[in-house]
């Protein structure tokens, strides 16, 4: 289910609301942008990802009145902000390890569905995930920015840090190496 | 597994993973968005009054600088720091006022106007019956006459000495000493170039008590 809901043409008149401080403004921007950010947090294996998802809206708040642009820009540039709000919360889980399960994201991926298919659909989920967690750093932020922002390959390339046509490369090979892990799940473990 | 399966996995993966919050976390976080907007409002000012207070800075040390150097020049500062600020002017080549010469206004008086201006003092002194007046003032006392180059002893610059010597057009000197190697007026004969020195003599006719072999000398001479 996907509970995003893009503004649309009411963009800059909800923009100029919030920047004013109107609290429906504030929602509306939330709501539409909640879910995914929390999504992607979740995906990227944040341990406290409504905590970092909090964290990535008091910036957007705070730093509002610097943004200029589309939807779109606003979206990407919300993302960046979240990929570096999550970078800081694992270096700073780093220097403070602590052993976290995020229980309430497995609990989320069970609800819904009829019993067969949705047990079917969170098991092939979760080996995604997992698969995922196995790739690279730069090719995990490569793939779940692009699937979870939708963001175009320059934004990511903003993002991260490298250069577009770096971005490409880990694209690629990343989702090769996906493909690879979910055709031969097992090589791995043999060698 | 083909690329449009692999796409479709992680489209799946994407929705499963985007869920709202829930309600309770939705209000703390909105809760939190406001707070935060309140802040930036405040912290504008805060920043800008280091930039007031580095302008007021700024335009009272001009002040202070304008100010201070314009009374310096005038020799309106008190006598202490005018003394200072004159030393220290005058290192850098500038000419200010000492204490003194601001504190006895008549130091830079013209000669002339200040005989006049005693003459008249000792007048109205005079005329007032005091008998304390002193001596009257004379012009020799404030107006140093200078001999004139036409009233020099030697008095034999005519026409035709024009351009003789710098120094007969330029220095009414009459006492002035000639230098021991000008002989008569512009003549001036070749200082020698080596005077010899007591230790020298020793080695007259002796050659150079020098050891260093000359460039021109060879062990074989």
């Amino acid at each position: 289910m996907d509970t995003s809901t893009r503004i649309g043409d009411n963009f800059s008149s909800v923009l100029d609301a919030a920047r004013t401080g109107a609290d429906w403004a504030w929602e509306r921007i939330y709501d539409s942008l909640a879910p995914t950010i929390i999504g992607y947090l979740r995906a990227r294996g944040a341990p406290d990802p409504e905590g970092v998802a909090g964290d990535v809206f008091i910036q957007l708040v705070r730093d509002i009145g610097r943004f200029e642009g589309d939807e779109a820009g606003f979206r990407s540039w919300v993302f960046v902000m979240a990929h570096h709000r999550l970078l800081d919360d694992l270096r700073r889980r780093r220097r403070r390890p602590e052993t976290v399960a995020p229980p309430e994201s497995m609990a989320a991926l069970e609800d819904g569905g009829d019993l067969e298919g949705g047990v079917l659909d969170s098991v092939t989920t979760a080996e995604l995930r997992a698969l995922i967690e196995t790739l690279t750093p730069p090719q995990r932020d490569v793939i779940l920015l692009r699937v979870f922002g939708d963001l175009k390959v320059e934004e990511v390339a903003k993002a991260v840090g490298k250069r577009p046509g770096a971005v490409k490369a880990l694209q690629r090979r990343g989702l090769e190496a996906l493909r690879a892990k979910l055709e031969y799940p097992f090589e791995d473990e043999g060698r | 597994m083909t690329r449009d399966e692999l796409d479709q996995a992680l489209e799946r993966l994407r929705v499963e993973l985007t869920t709202s919050p829930d309600s309770d976390v939705r209000t703390k976080h909105l809760a939190a968005m406001k707070a935060a907007f309140v802040t930036p409002n405040l912290a504008p000012r805060r920043i800008r009054r280091p930039g007031f207070a580095r302008r007021v800075a700024v335009g009272a040390a001009a002040f202070v600088l304008v100010g201070g150097t314009a009374m310096a020049a005038t020799g309106t500062l008190p006598a202490p720091a005018q003394d200072a600020v004159a030393k220290v002017a005058h290192g850098v080549g500038l000419s200010l006022p000492h204490r003194a010469e601001v504190t006895n206004p008549r130091a830079n008086e013209n000669p002339g106007v200040a005989f006049a201006n005693a003459k008249k003092r000792w007048l109205d002194c005079e005329k007032s019956g005091a008998t304390d007046c002193g001596p009257k003032p004379t012009a020799q006392g404030f107006i140093h006459v200078s001999p004139k180059p036409s009233e020099s002893p030697e008095g034999s610059e005519g026409p035709g000495n024009h351009g003789q010597g710098f120094e007969h057009r330029h220095s009414p000197e009459t006492t002035r000493t000639p230098h021991p190697t000008e002989h008569g007026e512009g003549q001036v004969t070749p200082r020698p170039t080596h005077t010899p020195q007591p230790t020298e003599h020793a080695d007259d006719g002796h050659g150079s008590d020098d050891h260093t072999p000359r460039p021109s000398q060879t062990p074989g001479d």
